[in-house]
């Protein structure tokens, strides 16, 4: 099936996105949903107007004082003509099943999906496709497709959450500094190393790498696997670029065979990212064990 | 009435029988495999059934973690694992990873399931839907408040873990791989390098902007000590300790300032007692706050200057037996001590008290002026009996409250 997925753009561009050759849109929802350039509420979602896929994102945590308003707002979507619900709290998950929920239920597993068993016990509840962790390799990626029958899929593109946190720490170091805060995003850069990160105050704060996660050239080997959707994420970048970026994702998928096209897309996506890029952990097995890093 | 179980983290089968001596009611630890502490020593199996067997015949339960986020190569032997576990007559397991309740079942394991707070379990239907799945307990996530506890029990009737004591995650537990990005270790699977104890310089666009202080995320320890009375009205179950990699100092410490805050709560002579904050915050050296307990922690609950967690000496020794006959205390020394100094002495479930030492002897019996050399065994006057196992520390109670 091989689709791609990308977040719901500004309205301003979905008439342009709407022309590529994507099959749906992972759409943030205000108040409910993070690292989405633009979050949309329920009327805006009753007036959207496409062809694709849509998967409504709620994809954070949630207080137990937020979680009935999740509840309010779920019996609401139901309601709208829209492809599925993303969840990432197992608490979405019960309030989708006890309501009946009957279209997909899409699984952003947020760095916990690391294993085909746990794919399989979440299909048996309901859920139909999960976003893997980007913790993982491409070996892994390709053996939990194998190990599993619901729609598998990882993210190919774009900055990567590493962390997140429910402390305010930008506004609290502000505090502690007695200096202004100007914004919610800044850079943190690691004294030894001097790799610098991104750092989201929102309701959250979020980590991210200061490189943006480029996947292209491992597309090949997982449609081979017959991978099922790939995520390409536009948080924090220039729509346009993304853009530009997007489309060689999609045309790489009819034409895997061709190396000299593989590299020339590569390049194109390499200029049309303003951030350094990087595999991620696609080619990088994490250790555990003293003795893996001794 | 139920009275709230007190529950204890082992890093090892020497620290599992210190708790059970110094008043748990239940023990954590870990095994060798599928534990989020990878490179601690941990319990072999054997270690695990003879630390059971040794906890049971006091009475504790025993749980152990299998709590790391699995990836396809770590299932190897796991259902043989879980089957020993159950041979050796473990109390409870503490997962976060949900495809094990299958796994139990596929495989008629009668293991209880508690859920680890690495699941960031926050909300009544997140705990529902574990409810269902035959989830016996939830350890609850850090992140929530009084009001979010009450109204989860409230609502679901689960039983509740609650962290009551120990260092804090920055970060939404399970929900941080800044280990894995900054150091290639997989914090999901036991290696977490705790970059949130790092400092970062921060920047705006290309322009660094800390002057003096650096950039850091480090929170402050969590301590519920002042709200003991209030967590047992809540209705929660277990009252947990973190810290397995700590020293047995630290367990008897912990466990002996709250066994006694908890059993006067039940027997109606609890009041509050500085002298408890003073015994715990001395024993980490960091600041131990309530965190997410009574507000949304701010600036207060974290640090901030690059803090050195260095370990203070007030742990001097440990009572090897007392000598009737001649009053004397018969002692392994830890840290130094000298003629003059006045020394407090606590145990299992005893108030603790002070002595002047008047004198010290080695193993010889001859006199020295001081306790200088780590595992002597030496000797000190003292007219009170005290007991095997119990400790002798720096008397900080008349230090600090000068």
């Amino acid at each position: 099936m091989h689709e791609i997925y990308v977040p719901l753009p500004s309205k301003e561009n979905l008439s342009l996105y709407e022309r590529l050759n994507f099959d749906g849109f992972l759409v943030g929802i205000k108040g409910f949903s993070s690292n989405f350039n633009y979050c949309y509420d329920i009327e805006e979602l009753k007036e959207l107007n496409t062809k694709k896929k849509v998967y409504i994102c709620l994809n954070r945590l949630y207080y137990n004082s937020e979680i009935d308003d999740v509840k309010n707002l779920v019996k609401e979507l139901i309601k709208l003509d829209i492809t599925g619900i993303c969840y990432t709290d197992i608490g979405v998950l019960n309030i989708l099943n006890e309501l009946g929920f009957d279209k997909e239920i899409f699984w952003i597993s947020n760095h916990m999906g690391t294993n085909s068993k746990t794919i399989n016990f979440l299909e048996k509840r309901n859920v139909d496709l999960a976003l893997l962790s980007n913790e993982i390799t491409i070996d892994e990626i390709i053996n939990i497709k194998k190990n599993t029958n619901i729609k598998i899929g990882a993210k190919l593109y774009g900055f990567l959450n590493m962390a997140t946190s429910s402390r305010k720490l930008i506004t609290n170091y502000f505090d502690y500094t007695d200096t202004k805060k100007d914004k919610d995003k800044y850079e943190i850069e690691d004294k030894v190393k001097k790799d610098k990160y991104i750092i989201v105050e929102e309701r959250d704060t979020n980590f991210f790498t200061g490189k943006v996660l480029n996947g292209l050239l491992h597309l090949p080997r997982l449609l081979d696997n017959n991978i099922d959707f790939i995520f390409l994420d536009s948080y924090m970048l220039d729509e346009k670029e993304f853009y530009n970026v997007a489309e060689c994702f999609v045309l790489l998928k009819s034409n895997t065979n061709d190396e000299k096209y593989l590299n020339d897309l590569n390049e194109v996506v390499k200029t049309n990212s303003k951030y350094e890029t990087f595999d991620g952990f696609l080619d990088k097995k994490t250790v555990f064990k003293v003795e893996d890093y001794e | 009435m139920n009275k709230v179980e007190l529950l204890a983290p082992a890093g090892d089968l020497e620290r599992l029988k210190w708790a059970v001596l110094y008043g748990a009611d239940a023990i954590y630890l870990g095994g060798e495999n599928y534990s989020l502490r990878s490179n601690a020593k941990n319990f072999s199996m054997k270690d695990i059934e003879e630390g059971v067997k040794y906890a049971h015949d006091y009475g504790v339960k025993v749980y152990v973690t299998v709590n790391i986020v699995f990836h396809e190569e770590d299932y190897k032997d796991l259902v043989s694992y879980l089957k020993d576990l159950e041979k050796n007559k473990v109390d409870a397991i503490i997962a976060s990873d949900i495809f094990i309740l299958d796994l139990l079942k596929e495989n008629n394991i009668n293991l209880e399931f508690h859920l680890s707070t690495q699941s960031s379990c926050l909300n009544k239907e997140a705990v529902k839907f574990y409810q269902k799945e035959g989830v016996k307990r939830v350890v609850l996530a850090r992140e929530c408040s009084k009001d979010d506890i009450k109204n989860i029990i409230d609502e679901t009737g689960i039983d509740t873990e609650v962290f009551i004591h120990g260092a804090m995650c920055m970060g939404y537990s399970g929900r941080c791989t800044l280990s894995n990005y900054l150091t290639n270790r997989d914090s999901n699977r036991g290696a977490c390098a705790q970059i949130c104890r790092w400092v970062f310089d921060l920047y705006d666009e290309d322009k660094k902007i800390n002057k003096d202080i650096d950039f850091s995320f480090s929170p402050k320890d969590l301590s519920l000590i002042n709200y003991i009375p209030d967590l047992i009205d809540l209705g929660v179950k277990s009252f947990k300790i973190e810290g397995r990699m700590k020293s047995i100092y630290y367990v008897a410490t912990l466990l002996s300032v709250y066994r006694r805050v908890i059993d006067s709560y039940y027997n109606g002579t609890y009041k509050f007692n500085k002298n408890d904050q003073l015994e715990l915050y001395r024993c980490t050296n960091r600041d131990a706050l309530p965190q997410y307990f009574d507000k949304k922690p701010g600036v207060n609950e974290q640090y901030y200057i690059g803090r050195q967690e260095n370990t203070n000496q007030d742990f001097l020794g440990v009572v090897l037996e007392y000598d009737s006959k001649n009053k004397e205390i018969v002692l392994e020394q830890r840290n130094f001590f000298k003629i003059g100094d006045t020394v407090n002495i606590f145990g299992p479930k005893k108030e603790s008290f002070n002595i002047e030492v008047k004198y010290i002897k080695n193993e010889s019996g001859e006199e020295v002026d001081a306790a200088r050399h780590p595992q002597e065994i030496l000797r000190i006057p003292c007219d009170k009996k005290v007991d095997k196992f119990d400790l002798i520390r720096i008397n900080f109670f008349d230090i600090d409250n000068k």
